[in-house]
C-alpha cells in the first residue's frame, strides 16, 4: 500500500512537472555554466589571491582546502539538491519544507537584493574603467597639469596618478561619509545606468536569454586569465612575485583569524545562501545528478581561484619590480649628482657597492641626501584586495606594459563578465522566488517585473554614485551581506536535515540521482557542517564586535596624506549597519511568528469543517 | 779715420739701436700689459664663474641616460656648440650681438655638469643677470634640447624649470563616444530580443489554439447520446486529498 501510493505520488508529481510550463534549461551545460559563473565572481580574482599571499602562500590552502570539503561542498550539494527536488525559488521552497521556515526564503531574498544594490555599482566602476581604456595614453598614467600649468595638481603630485584618477575622477570621494552638498556624479549614474542596462538585456526572458548569454560570460574570464598568465610570466619581476605568493609560512596557520577567514572566503566565494543557486536548479529536470553538480562547480570555483592568483601575482610581482626599480634610479641619480660621477657609471647592479663605498668616506654628505632605502619586499608587501587591487595596483602595472590599451581592455572585460554572471544568479534569487509567488496579476509578463526590479534597484543603487558612495558601498558589503548570509545558511541546514527530515531527504536524492547519499554526505550535513558554521558565526561575530566600526578616508588635507585617514563612523551611520545586519534577518522569526498564529485560528475554526471533504466531488 | 768710426757709431747708437730698444721695450711693454690684461680678464671671469656664484647657470648632462649606446663624447667641440647655442639665446632674446667668446664655462667635472657665465660683449667684467640668461634659455628651450639629442630631463639648467606641455585633452570625447558606442548596441539588443520574444509568443499562441480546437474533437467523438464520456480528459482534475495524505503538509 505504501509502495503503491510512493509510485502514485512520484509518478503523479513528474505529470505535474511535464504541466507545469517551468522553464528550462536548454542543455546542462548551460546550467552547470549558470552555477559556475555564479560561483566564480570578483572575489575569486581579488580576495583570495590577497589572503593567499597574507596568510603564508602555499599554506593557506590547507584551511581553504578543509573549508571546502567540510563545509563549502556539503552545502552547494544542499541547495542544488532542494531546489531540483522541490523545483521552486528560495521563497517556495523554505515554504514548503515548513511555513514556519518561509522567513528563510525572504531573508534570501532580502539579501540577494542588498547585494544586488551595490554589486552593480562595482560594474559601473568597471565601466567606467573600461571607456577610458581606449585612450592614449591612459588616463591613470600621468597627473593632470594644474590651472597654470606650471606644474601638477597638488593631490595627484602627493600620491600618484593612479591614485588620483581613482579617488578623484572616478569617485571624486568626500573625505568623510557625511558631508553637506552630496550629489550624485554624473559620469557614474551614466555607467550605473549602461550597467543596468547590460543586465537587464540578460536577464530579460529568465534563463532563456541568460541560458545563452552565459556560454559567453562564464567562460571568457579563463580565455583572459589565460592571456595574463602567459604575458605575465613573461614579464621581470614575475618571479618574484609568485615565489612571494607560493612560499608557505606554516607558523600562520596558527592564528585563528587564518581559518576563520578561510571559512568565510569559501562560503562567500560559492555564493551560498542568496537563494541564487535553488533557483537555477529548479529549472532542471528532476532526474539530474545535483551530487556531481555540487562537487564539480565547487572544484571548478576553487582551481579558478588558485588559477587567477598565478597572473594577478606575476603582475603584482612585475609593478613591485619596476617600483624598487624607480627607487633605485631616483638614488642613483641623487648620488650622480651630488659626487658629480659620470652617469652611467653607478648602476642598479653596482649601487650597493658605490654606496657602501661613499658611506665609508663621505659618511655625512651620504645622509644629508634623503635616499630612500629601497628593499623589493616592502614594494611586494604593499598588496591590497579588492577594489584596491583592481583600479589602483592592477592598473599601475599595466601602464608600465607595452600596448597597454589592450590589456587594459581585456582586463576590465573580465572583470565585467565574472561581476555579471554573479549578478544573473543575484537577479534570479529574487525573481524565480517572486515569479513563483504570483505576486503580480497573470496579465503582467515577466519581461515588466524584472524591469521593475532592476529601475527599483537602479534608483536606490544612486546611493553609491554620492561623492561618499565608496564609504556606504564598503558598509553595505561588510554588514549587509555577510552576516546575515552565515544565519541564512544555518537555518538551511537545519531545514532541510531536522525539519524536513534527513530520510525524507535521501528518499529524494534517491529518485533523483539514483543512490542514496554515503556516509561522507550525512556526517557533513548531520553534524560537521552545522557545528562548523555555528563556531563560524560567532567567532565572525566576535571580530566584528571587537574592532571598532571606523573607516579609511580619502582626506587630502589630511597630515599623512596620502595615507587614509582613519575615521569613526557617526552614531546614526553605526545604527545604519546594525540595520542593515539585521534586516534580512526579521522576516525568520516573523514569518515562524505569523503562521503560529495563523495556525492556531485554522485549528479554532478547523474543528467545524469535514478532514475527508473529497473535493474532487464538488462540481 | 779712427774718428770717423766713433762719431758713425756713436751716430748709429743714437739713430738705431735706441729706437729698437724703445721699440723692443714698448713691444715688450705691450706683450706684458696684454698678457695682464688677459689675465686680469681671466680672472676677472673666474670672479663670477664658481661653483655658487650669483650669475653662474649650473647645467648637468645625463647623455648615457638619453642616448645610452649612441652617445657622444662630451669634448671641447660640444662645449663649443654649447657656448654657441647660448649665445643664439642671447642673441634671440635680447637683441644684442652676443658672441662665442661671452659664454664663458668653468668648473666641468666628469658628471658632465658645469657651470656658465653669460657678460656683455662690450665690457668682459660686466656678467649679465641671472634672469636675463633664463628668459633666454626659456625662450629657445626646445631648440636647445634639439641641438643636443637631449629632453628636459637629461639637459638639465639648474633653476630654470621646463615649462611643462600642455596635455592634450580629448578624454571626454572618447570615453563619451565608446558609452555611446554600448549602449546603442545595448538599445538594438534589446529591441532584437523583443521581436523575437513577441514574436515567438504569437506563433506559441497560435499553435496551442490548433491544439486545443484538437482536443476539443477529439472529446467531441466521445459524445454518443450526449454525454461526453471522457470528462476528465481535458481538463486538471482535484486530488482527492483524503486518500493521498499529503505529507509536505504538517502531519496529524
Amino acid at each position: 500500500m505504501a509502495a503503491r501510493n510512493e509510485n502514485a505520488r512520484v509518478s503523479d508529481e513528474t505529470n505535474d512537472v511535464l504541466k507545469e510550463g517551468r522553464p528550462k534549461w536548454d542543455n546542462k551545460f548551460q546550467y552547470i555554466l549558470s552555477c559556475v559563473g555564479f560561483a566564480v565572481g570578483l572575489g575569486n580574482v581579488w580576495r583570495f589571491p590577497y589572503l593567499c599571499q597574507a596568510y603564508g602562500g602555499g599554506a593557506f590552502l590547507i584551511p581553504y582546502l578543509i573549508a571546502l570539503v567540510f563545509e563549502g561542498i556539503p552545502l552547494l550539494h544542499l541547495e542544488l539538491a532542494i531546489g531540483q527536488r522541490l523545483r521552486r525559488g528560495s521563497f517556495g521552497v523554505w515554504n514548503s519544507i515548513s511555513p514556519y521556515l518561509g522567513g528563510v526564503g525572504i531573508a534570501s531574498m532580502l539579501t540577494s537584493f542588498l547585494m544586488m544594490l551595490y554589486y552593480n555599482t562595482i560594474l559601473a566602476w568597471v565601466l567606467w574603467y573600461f571607456f577610458h581604456s581606449f585612450e592614449e595614453p591612459l588616463p591613470w598614467k600621468n597627473c593632470p597639469l594644474n590651472n597654470n600649468k606650471t606644474g601638477f595638481i597638488k593631490e595627484c603630485e602627493e600620491s600618484t596618478a593612479v591614485d588620483y584618477f581613482w579617488y578623484r575622477e572616478t569617485l571624486n570621494i568626500s573625505p568623510e561619509i557625511i558631508t553637506s552638498g552630496d550629489r550624485q556624479q554624473w559620469w557614474l549614474v551614466l555607467c550605473l545606468f549602461a550597467a543596468w542596462l547590460i543586465v537587464y538585456c540578460c536577464v530579460l526572458r529568465g534563463i532563456e536569454s541568460l541560458g545563452k548569454v552565459v556560454y559567453f560570460t562564464a567562460t571568457f574570464p579563463y580565455l583572459v586569465l589565460l592571456i595574463l598568465l602567459v604575458r605575465g610570466l613573461t614579464l621581470p619581476g614575475a618571479i618574484h612575485g609568485l615565489t612571494y605568493l607560493i612560499t608557505p609560512d606554516l607558523n600562520v596557520l596558527r592564528q585563528p583569524r587564518v581559518w576563520l577567514d578561510a571559512a568565510t572566503q569559501i562560503f562567500f566565494s560559492l555564493s551560498l545562501g542568496f537563494g541564487g543557486l535553488i533557483a537555477f536548479s529548479s529549472y532542471n529536470s528532476p532526474k539530474n545528478n545535483c551530487e556531481v553538480d555540487a562537487v564539480t562547480v565547487a572544484v571548478i570555483n576553487s582551481l579558478t581561484s588558485i588559477f587567477a592568483s598565478v597572473p594577478i601575482f606575476s603582475l603584482l610581482g612585475f609593478k613591485a619590480m619596476t617600483a624598487y626599480w624607480d627607487c633605485l634610479d631616483k638614488n642613483i641619480l641623487l648620488i650622480s649628482n651630488e659626487f658629480e660621477i659620470q652617469d652611467g657609471n653607478v648602476t642598479r647592479e653596482n649601487y650597493f657597492t658605490w654606496l657602501d663605498d661613499l658611506n665609508a668616506t663621505h659618511c655625512d654628505t651620504i645622509s644629508a641626501l634623503t635616499l630612500k632605502n629601497c628593499v623589493l619586499k616592502d614594494f611586494l608587501d604593499q598588496s591590497t584586495s579588492g577594489t584596491g587591487l583592481a583600479f589602483i595596483a592592477f592598473t599601475e602595472s599595466i601602464i608600465r606594459l607595452p600596448v597597454s590599451q589592450l590589456w587594459a581592455i581585456l582586463f576590465f572585460i573580465m572583470l565585467f563578465n565574472l561581476g555579471l554572471s554573479s549578478m544573473f544568479g543575484n537577479v534570479e534569487g529574487i525573481l524565480t522566488p517572486l515569479l513563483d509567488l504570483n505576486m503580480f496579476p497573470k496579465c503582467v509578463p515577466k519581461e515588466i517585473i524584472t524591469a521593475i526590479i532592476c529601475l527599483v534597484s537602479f534608483s536606490i543603487g544612486l546611493i553609491f554614485t554620492t561623492t561618499s558612495g565608496n564609504y556606504w558601498l564598503t558598509i553595505f558589503d561588510n554588514y549587509g551581506t555577510a552576516f546575515p548570509l552565515l544565519v541564512i545558511a544555518f537555518f538551511e541546514f537545519i531545514g532541510v536535515i531536522y525539519v524536513y527530515g534527513i530520510n525524507k531527504f535521501s528518499d529524494d536524492l534517491e529518485f533523483m540521482t539514483g543512490r542514496r547519499p554515503n556516509l561522507y554526505w550525512h556526517v557533513t550535513w548531520r553534524f560537521i557542517s552545522p557545528l562548523l558554521l555555528f563556531s563560524v558565526f560567532l567567532a565572525f561575530v566576535t571580530v566584528q564586535v571587537q574592532h571598532h566600526l571606523s573607516y579609511e578616508a580619502w582626506n587630502p588635507n589630511y597630515v599623512e596624506f596620502p595615507k587614509k585617514e582613519k575615521k569613526e563612523y557617526t552614531s546614526w551611520v553605526e545604527f545604519i549597519c546594525m540595520f542593515l545586519a539585521t534586516l534580512p534577518l526579521i522576516p525568520i522569526p516573523l514569518t515562524a511568528l505569523y503562521h503560529l498564529i495563523r495556525s492556531k485560528f485554522r485549528r479554532d475554526s478547523q474543528r467545524a469543517e469535514n478532514p475527508v471533504d473529497n473535493l474532487a466531488f464538488q462540481l | 779715420m779712427n774718428e770717423n768710426i766713433k762719431q758713425s757709431s756713436l751716430w748709429i747708437i743714437h739713430r738705431c739701436a735706441f729706437p729698437i730698444a724703445r721699440m723692443s721695450f714698448g713691444i715688450l711693454l705691450l706683450a706684458f700689459n696684454l698678457f695682464l690684461a688677459t689675465e686680469w680678464g681671466a680672472t676677472a671671469v673666474s670672479h663670477f664663474c664658481f661653483k655658487g656664484s650669483p650669475y653662474a647657470h649650473k647645467v648637468r648632462i645625463s647623455l648615457n641616460a638619453a642616448l645610452g649606446d649612441q652617445a657622444y663624447v662630451w669634448d671641447e667641440c660640444e662645449q663649443f656648440y654649447f657656448q654657441a647655442t647660448v649665445a643664439y639665446g642671447m642673441r634671440k632674446s635680447m637683441n644684442k650681438p652676443f658672441n662665442v667668446s661671452d659664454v664663458h664655462i668653468c668648473a666641468e667635472t666628469k658628471r658632465i655638469s658645469f657651470y656658465f657665465v653669460v657678460t656683455n660683449s662690450s665690457d668682459l667684467s660686466k656678467p649679465l643677470p641671472k634672469t636675463a640668461v633664463e628668459e633666454a634659455i626659456r625662450m629657445v628651450r626646445p631648440r636647445f634640447n634639439n641641438a643636443f639629442s637631449l629632453d628636459d630631463r637629461t639637459l638639465e639648467f639648474l633653476g630654470i624649470e621646463p615649462t611643462l606641455a600642455p596635455h592634450s585633452e580629448p578624454s571626454v570625447m572618447v570615453w563619451l563616444i565608446v558609452f555611446g558606442v554600448i549602449m546603442g548596441l545595448i538599445v538594438v539588443g534589446l529591441i532584437a530580443i523583443t521581436i523575437i520574444g513577441h514574436r515567438d509568443k504569437i506563433k506559441k499562441t497560435r499553435a496551442s489554439k490548433e491544439r486545443d480546437e484538437e482536443n476539443e474533437d477529439k472529446s467531441l467523438s466521445g459524445i454518443e447520446n450526449g454525454i461526453s464520456c471522457n470528462p476528465l480528459d481535458g481538463t486538471e482534475g482535484h486530488k482527492n486529498e483524503a486518500l493521498y495524505p499529503d505529507d509536505k503538509l504538517t502531519q496529524l
